[in-house]
């Protein structure tokens, strides 16, 4: 049995800078992997890459057995990989129940006749999109939010709020992109809570993460990168260790004094 | 023949391109389409007309009257009506440029008395030069040769001084800019006075070459010169002058061919082909997607 | 009451609202284009051009009843739309601006070069079919539309579309044939309004239909504030009167006019209803008269 994602061999280059360099990785079904690794070791670019946003130079990304390298972004959402921005991109000004509401666009059908003529079909199908949108705010604790504007809630709400758009799109993968930056420790715990909410609806997770505390306590696997290359996978524990980690986030200096 | 229409052309297009340099620049700063350089343009061409032909005026001193009035005029425009829209909506300063450029061909027409053209009267003997199978007029030449000193001036301010050295930092990140201690404010009066210096100077130039100055006259030369300046990539200095010779060529030609009646559409026919295959123009470069 | 008979009846007035009511469909279409889905559209003015020479020229020639011919001009102003759009909605922001500006002056010089248009003199000999009534039954009826339009899901994609792009193609939105189904849209609606306008003209002239006429629309949807149904209407009613208003002043009437909207963009740079939800306050101001008629 082949692993839900499979990332193989990922370059990427823009202009002279190679910004991922044969990049490999799995990720198994009903997991929680993380990706780490200094600013600019390339992890928001392979999120791009995922999401269809970049395509790579080389390598192929396959998806539930299907080569999805190179396919437009919301063919890729709709074949089931949403995912969260690391600078937030909401709707600022819509409301958090419509932001929500338009992540459930691709599993409906209704065009403009149905919005004009707005038949049996087309109601009963806002019913159903009215229910999953409350459902997923209902996972991010936002439910008392839903008429704001998004561009009136804290921080940490917002990034509540792109989760819950995310999983609005029923994903089987969820690409969570640093959802812990810019969060006091209360807010941590709580999105932590939340993402395990997530893991046991069955959902698998990628995230990028900078908070080692998080990446540790809710991961089964972490793969570490820098500069573009891959240089470390396995459990939190085993990489924690890994002295190639350690010097790329301190500086083989730091290592060599160590040991 | 062929060679003629070329050097019409160019002559034609060097005009476009001392607009074109005022919406590139000013476009390359606050990222705003100034439909009232257009206007700039047309009270360039008035002003010198009024010091030639009432005041008896050596032609290039009217020029720099034309220049000394167009900057302060410009300047004010900016301070009134886009500075304060700086931080709005995209579409808020276009539609108070529109707004200016409406008050100012009205107010042009009622100083004026009527919207009809005035001509330029002969202020330069107009003798032809023989250069082969090419033959010059001297208005051809002292547009050549005024656009072309313009020009290369212009590239000296941008490249070689403190202050366009600023202008490009300011063009390259706003925020950053005024972050590193350049007064943003005065770096975007500045790049409205050089615009609209070059403009007054194209102004006098084209109403003495067409020999007719009248209100609306900014409204189809500002919206050429304008596609002259995406043509050659907008934000770009060196695509401006480009792209206002490109235009001027093409469409010189395209009349030459029989074309006449279309003259008004060969500019935009050409922006349309360029954007679509180059979307930031011939010199601007490409755009990267940033998530 | 006999004055207000007056206005009622008076030809010119009627007129004059006839007119208000073409403009406003014009406008409400360009409100999905830019105000709803938030792409720049230079050149509306060049759609209502080729409705209202479509639907004339059928009208002139193969006799077709109006209503046929007003669609007709509706459709070849959306099938237009999506030749332009197919290609350039590509573009982003200014660019797309640019393009279609260029557009609507090559559809100007093209219908001054044409010979079955009349030329730069014009086509005449369209009959009178246009009346007030018909006008605001399109008028109603354009806007019962587009409120559908905006409370359903390819609303919701249109909104999405115009507040963050990236983010709406990663929410599974094809952003691309999105933008030209929104832009099909709009130039339908400005073909219509401008096979009205010829049905009530009688004649039409390629002159009529300048970048200045797109520059008036756009100012339609955005001085009364972009993206509200209510700011659209409120904008088309306000500036197609000011100039009758100015009348007063005669010869300063485009003075006044251009500075004018210089002031308003200045002082309500989101336009007169820009941030007002004029449903919202509506219903609150309903809500507070019941409460004191309770009391």
């Amino acid at each position: 049995m082949s692993a839900l994602l499979e990332m193989k061999d990922i370059t990427i280059r823009f202009g002279g800078l190679v910004a991922l360099d044969g990049v490999s990785f799995d990720v198994e079904e009903k997991k929680v992997v993380a990706l780490i690794g200094p600013n600019g070791a390339g992890k928001s670019t392979v999120f791009n890459v995922i999401t269809g946003i970049y395509t790579p130079t080389s390598g192929k990304v396959i998806f539930r057995n299907e080569d999805i390298t190179g396919l437009k972004p919301y063919l890729i959402t709709e074949r089931g990989i949403a995912r969260t921005f690391q600078n937030i991109r909401l709707f600022k000004n819509l409301s958090v129940l419509d932001n929500v509401k338009i992540g459930c666009h691709c599993r409906g059908r209704a065009g403009i006749f149905g919005a004009l003529c707005r038949h049996p079909g087309v109601r009963a199908e806002e019913k159903i999109i009215l229910e999953k949108s409350l459902n997923a705010l209902d996972v991010v604790d936002l439910t008392g939010k839903r008429a704001e504007l998004a561009k009136n809630l804290s921080y940490g709400e917002q990034r509540r709020v792109e989760i819950a758009r995310a999983l609005a799109s029923d994903p089987v993968l969820l690409l969570l992109d640093e959802p812990a930056a810019g969060m006091n420790p209360q807010e941590k715990q709580t999105l932590m809570w939340m993402v395990q909410r997530i893991r046991r609806l069955g959902i698998t997770i990628l995230l990028v993460e900078h908070d080692m505390k998080f990446v540790m306590s809710l991961s089964d696997r972490v793969d570490v990168l820098d500069y573009g290359r891959k240089i470390a996978s396995g459990p939190p524990s085993e990489v924690q260790r890994d002295a190639q980690v350690i010097a790329a986030y301190l500086g083989k200096e730091v290592v060599r004094e160590c040991s | 023949m062929l060679l003629q229409q070329l050097v019409n052309g160019l002559t034609l297009g060097t005009t476009y391109a001392l607009i074109a340099l005022g919406y590139t620049m000013v476009y390359g700063i606050i990222q705003l389409i100034n439909f009232a350089h257009g206007e700039v343009y047309m009270i360039g061409a008035f002003v010198g007309l009024i010091m030639v032909a009432v005041y008896k005026v050596n032609f290039f001193l009217a020029m720099l009257v034309a220049m000394a009035v167009c900057v302060p005029l410009a300047v004010l425009i900016e301070r009134v009506a886009y500075r304060p829209l700086r931080k709005s909506t995209r579409l808020a300063p276009l539609i108070s440029a529109l707004g200016v450029s409406i008050f100012l061909q009205t107010l042009v027409t009622l100083i004026k008395g009527s919207p009809n053209p005035l001509a330029f009267p002969q202020v330069i003997q107009d003798t032809v030069y023989v250069l082969g199978p090419v033959k010059f007029s001297t208005i051809q030449v002292i547009i050549l040769v005024v656009a072309s000193l313009l020009m290369v001036f212009l590239q000296f301010i941008v490249k070689y001084t403190k202050v366009g050295k600023a202008m490009r930092a300011t063009s390259e990140d706003y925020e950053t800019a005024g972050l590193m201690g350049i007064n943003v404010n005065s770096i975007v009066s500045f790049t409205f006075a050089l615009g609209a210096a070059l403009a007054a100077a194209g102004g006098v130039l084209v109403g003495m070459y067409f020999n007719s100055v009248h209100p609306f006259m900014g409204v189809s030369v500002g919206l050429k010169s304008f596609c002259a300046a995406v043509v050659g990539g907008i934000g770009s200095i060196p695509g401006a002058m480009l792209g206002g010779i490109f235009i001027g060529i093409v469409e010189v030609l395209g009349v030459a061919a029989g074309f006449d009646t279309y003259k008004e559409a060969i500019a935009f026919g050409l922006l349309i082909l360029v954007l679509l295959f180059r979307p930031t123009g011939l010199l601007g470069l490409p755009i990267q997607r940033k998530v | 009451m006999d004055a207000v008979l007056d206005v009622l009846t008076n030809p010119y007035y009627i007129q004059v609202m006839t007119m208000v009511g073409i403009s406003l469909i014009a406008a409400l279409g360009l409100h999905l284009i830019t105000g709803i889905t938030g792409q720049f559209s230079f050149g509306h003015a060049a759609f209502v051009s080729i409705g209202a020479y479509a639907s004339a020229l059928l009208t002139i020639h193969l006799h077709l009843p109006f209503i046929l011919s007003m669609l007709a001009g509706g459709l070849a102003a959306a099938l237009c739309g999506i030749l332009l759009g197919y290609p350039s909605l590509r573009l982003t922001g200014d660019y797309l601006g640019i393009t279609t500006l260029g557009f609507g002056e090559i559809v100007r010089v093209v219908f001054i070069n044409m010979k079955i248009t009349g030329g730069a003199s014009g086509l005449t000999g369209i009959p009178r079919e246009t009346n007030i009534f018909i006008v605001y039954v399109v008028v109603v009826l354009t806007i019962w539309g587009m409120y559908r339009i905006q409370n359903s899901r390819f609303g919701r994609a249109l909104t999405a579309i115009r507040e963050d792009e990236i983010a709406a193609e990663t929410m599974g939105i094809n952003t691309l044939l999105y933008k030209i189904k929104s832009f099909a849209i709009g130039t339908f609606f400005a073909g219509i309004s401008g096979s009205l306008f010829a049905h009530m003209m009688q004649y039409l002239n390629p002159a009529d239909f300048g970048f200045s006429r797109s520059f008036e629309i756009l100012n339609f949807v955005v001085l009364g504030g972009l993206g509200s149904i209510p700011g659209t209407i409120l904008g088309t009613v306000v500036l197609s009167l000011a100039p009758e208003f100015l009348r007063f002043v005669q010869e300063y009437r485009m003075l006044i006019y251009g500075a004018l909207m210089v002031f308003m963009m200045i002082f309500r740079p989101n336009g007169l209803l820009g941030g007002v939800d004029v449903v919202r306050l509506l219903r609150s101001c309903l809500a507070r008269l019941k409460v004191r008629r309770a009391s």
